[in-house]
Formats: structure tokens, sequence, C-alpha cells
């Protein structure tokens, strides 16, 4: 029994993390950039890079799956399927940076990062949107910019800089 | 060896693949106007990257087309062509029957030339004969006057000696007093006529018809259209040149004089 609960400790402290994640999402704080743009971080797109840094990818991706498929659900019942796409990718695309941990400088794997996270949020945003503004690009860097500096500070409190 | 050739096919890009084809059909299985927008730019630029190729296809198909296009053009003057030759030899049957109702004492049998008679430029084959109640020394003539006889006839097909030759003679009526005098030809379409007498009223441009003195052709047919008067102090009759009237050159169809 004891064994049987090891084997899955780390589904459930994953699950229970990711569940804990989606509500503590509802009651973030935004910041106001005008009446209809408002910054959000993604917390779930922040824990699964330190996910992805840190487990086996095939695990992850899975993982990843399931947690955009319940975040659409959540969010946007309209585009299901959206975050789960976009999220998968962003977590491929992210796990890059393992292999080349030693190679690149942290000011690149940071830069590579934000551009991760900024087509990310370019996609998701270009779907809602009907045309894509010079603004609304710089909205969108402005999210990524927040999100890769939420992770900076993450990364250095939980994991102390060893992630990336 | 094989394997190496695999090393892609790992577990991460298995995974990668299915989940992204699992979020894709859950995506564009939502029926919402954001999933329309995509599709809509998705088709849009799948169009866009196919152009080139359609436009290939097309030039290849405008250029077959237009092969197809030049044959038919080709086809359809050629039939064009067909129905002109058509008119004209409708024409042609329509005057050939005024002509034949024009003698109606006359019973005129319809041939078609089929071609010179090669032992002689004297002479015609035509598509008449015995079995069409064609006989030997029969007038023939064309729509414009007389233009021979029949000296040879077969089953099927019919000798005829034309107007032109040397040996051929007619008696004819000239002037209106109708004398007769004989019809000989010189060369090309003219000939002349013999023992005019020069107290004869004739001027140039007069018909001669055939007299109907002899047995071959009946009287009044047109022969030949006075061309010249010569009145010659040292001979007892007139010059007189004629020109045939019948269309030698481009006969084609003709009638018998049965």
């Amino acid at each position: 029994m004891f064994l049987l609960f090891s084997k899955y400790n780390n589904i459930i402290k994953t699950v229970t993390i990711s569940f804990i994640l989606i509500v503590a999402q509802s009651y973030l704080p935004t910041i106001k950039i005008s009446n209809s743009l408002l910054l959000y971080s993604d917390l779930l797109l922040l824990y699964l890079t330190f996910l992805v840094l840190n487990e086996k990818l095939y695990v992850i991706i899975i993982f990843a799956f399931f947690i955009g498929v319940f975040q659409d659900l959540i969010i946007q019942n309209d585009t299901v399927g959206l975050n789960a796409f976009l999220k998968v990718l962003a977590i491929y695309f992210i796990s890059y940076l393992n292999k080349v941990k030693s190679l690149w400088s942290i000011t690149f794997k940071l830069i590579y990062l934000l551009s991760i996270y900024f087509f990310h949020y370019f996609i998701y945003h270009s779907i809602f949107i009907n045309q894509m503004t010079l603004g609304l690009t710089i909205f969108i860097f402005l999210e990524s910019i927040l999100n890769v500096f939420l992770f900076i500070i993450v990364d250095k409190v939980i994991h102390r800089s060893s992630s990336i | 060896m094989k394997l190496n050739k695999l090393y892609f096919l790992n577990k991460d890009i298995i995974l990668l693949v299915v989940a992204l084809f699992f979020s894709l059909n859950l995506f564009f299985s939502n029926d919402s106007e954001y999933v329309e927008k995509v599709e809509r730019k998705i088709i849009d630029f799948i169009s866009y990257v196919v152009y080139p190729k359609s436009w290939y296809e097309n030039i290849l198909v405008i250029a077959s087309e237009n092969d197809l296009l030049k044959q038919k053009i080709i086809q359809l003057k050629l039939l064009n062509s067909k129905s002109d030759n058509y008119r004209v030899e409708n024409i042609k049957l329509k005057e050939m029957l005024t002509f034949k109702e024009s003698y109606p004492r006359l019973s005129l049998k319809p041939a078609n030339k089929v071609n010179h008679n090669y032992s002689s430029i004297y002479a015609i084959i035509l598509n008449v004969g015995g079995n069409d109640g064609i006989e030997k020394n029969q007038a023939v003539l064309d729509m414009e006057g007389l233009i021979g006889k029949t000296i040879a006839v077969g089953n099927n097909a019919s000798k005829v000696q034309l107007i032109t030759d040397r040996n051929f003679a007619v008696s004819v009526k000239v002037g209106k007093e109708m004398f007769l005098s004989i019809f000989k030809p010189t060369h090309g379409k003219l000939g002349y006529l013999d023992r005019v007498i020069k107290s004869i009223e004739i001027n140039v441009g007069d018909i001669i018809y055939t007299s109907g003195v002899s047995k071959i052709y009946p009287s009044d047919l047109p022969v030949a259209k006075i061309k010249s008067i010569e009145d010659n102090p040292d001979k007892l009759f007139l010059d007189v040149v004629v020109e045939i009237l019948a269309d030698i050159d481009n006969l084609n169809y003709v009638f018998i004089v049965q």
C-alpha cells in the first residue's frame, strides 16, 4: 500500500498543485493597461515550464494536454482544445532548454523562453482578435515579459535558479 | 542500424503528435465563430499556397483546351467549306431544274461528268449509261448550250464527243430566215459557220440554234454566238466566226436528250 502510494505520489502532488493553481488563477490580481486590456499571468503555463525543465517530457506532454483541455473548459468553452494545443506545443519547445542547459547563457535561455511565451500568447489572442495591431502586439509582449519575470522570481525562490 | 534510422520516433515525438492531433481535433469540433475564423484563415492560407499549382494546372488545361479548340476550328472550317459546296451545288441543281422545265418537249436525263477521257481532250465520261436508257448518238447539253453527243455507251457510263472536237459538226439555222448552215469547231471555244450566203441578214451576237434536220440533235438547242462576220469579195460565202455557248472548261452537270 505504501509502495503503491509512493508510486503515485508525484502524480497526486502534481494534480493537486494544478488544481490549486487553477483556483488561484481566478483570484490572481491583474494589471490594467486599458479598459479592455488586462495583463494576466498564466500560472499553469509557468507550472508546466517548471515541470518540463525538471521532469520527463513525454509525461509532461500528456499532463499539458489535459491541463490545457481543463483550462479551456473553465475559461473559454467555445474553443476547447486551443489551450491544449498551444500548451503542448510550447512545452515541447521549452523542453529544448534541457538539451542546451550547459551550452546557452542564462540571458539567451530567457530570451528563448520569452519568444516561446510570446508566440504562445500571440496565437492565443489572434484567435479572439479580428485584427492584430501594434498596440496589441506590444500588449502580448508585455504579457510574455510578465510571465518570464514571474518565472525568474519563482525559480529563484523555489528552485534557487536551478531550473534553467 | 535500422533503429538508428528511426531515432526520431521516440516517445516524446509520438506523444507530441498524438497530443497535437487530439487537441486540434477537439478545437475544430467546436461550433463557434472563433473556430470558423481559424478555418477560414487556414483555407485562405492553403489556397494561397496551392495557388501556383492550380495556376500551373490551369495553364496546362487551357493549353490542351486551346489545342482542342484549334482542331475544332479546322473541323468546322472543313464542314463550312463542305456546306458551301452543297450550297453551290444546290443552286446549280435548282438552275438545272429550271432549265429542264424550260424544255418541256424534250426528255432530258441529268448526268454528272465523272472525269475526262484521257485518250482525248475532246471527250468526257458521264456517270449514266445503258442501264439509265442512254443510247449512242444522243445530244448532250449543259445549261448554256450544246456540248456534244454520246459516241459510246456502257452499262453505267457513256463517252461524249465534245463540240470542240475537230470531227464534230452540227446542222444549225442562221438569221431570221432560218438559213441552214453547218457549225464546225476550230480551236478553243471558237468555230465557224460553213456556207452562209452573203444575202442573209445576221448580226454579231446572234445566237445560233440547232436546225433539227439531224436525227441526233433536236431543233432549237442553242449552240453558239456569232463573234464576227467578214464579207470577203473574193469568196462566195460569208466568213462567220462563232463562239461556243457551252461552258466546256467547267463542265459538271449535263443533260442528255433522250
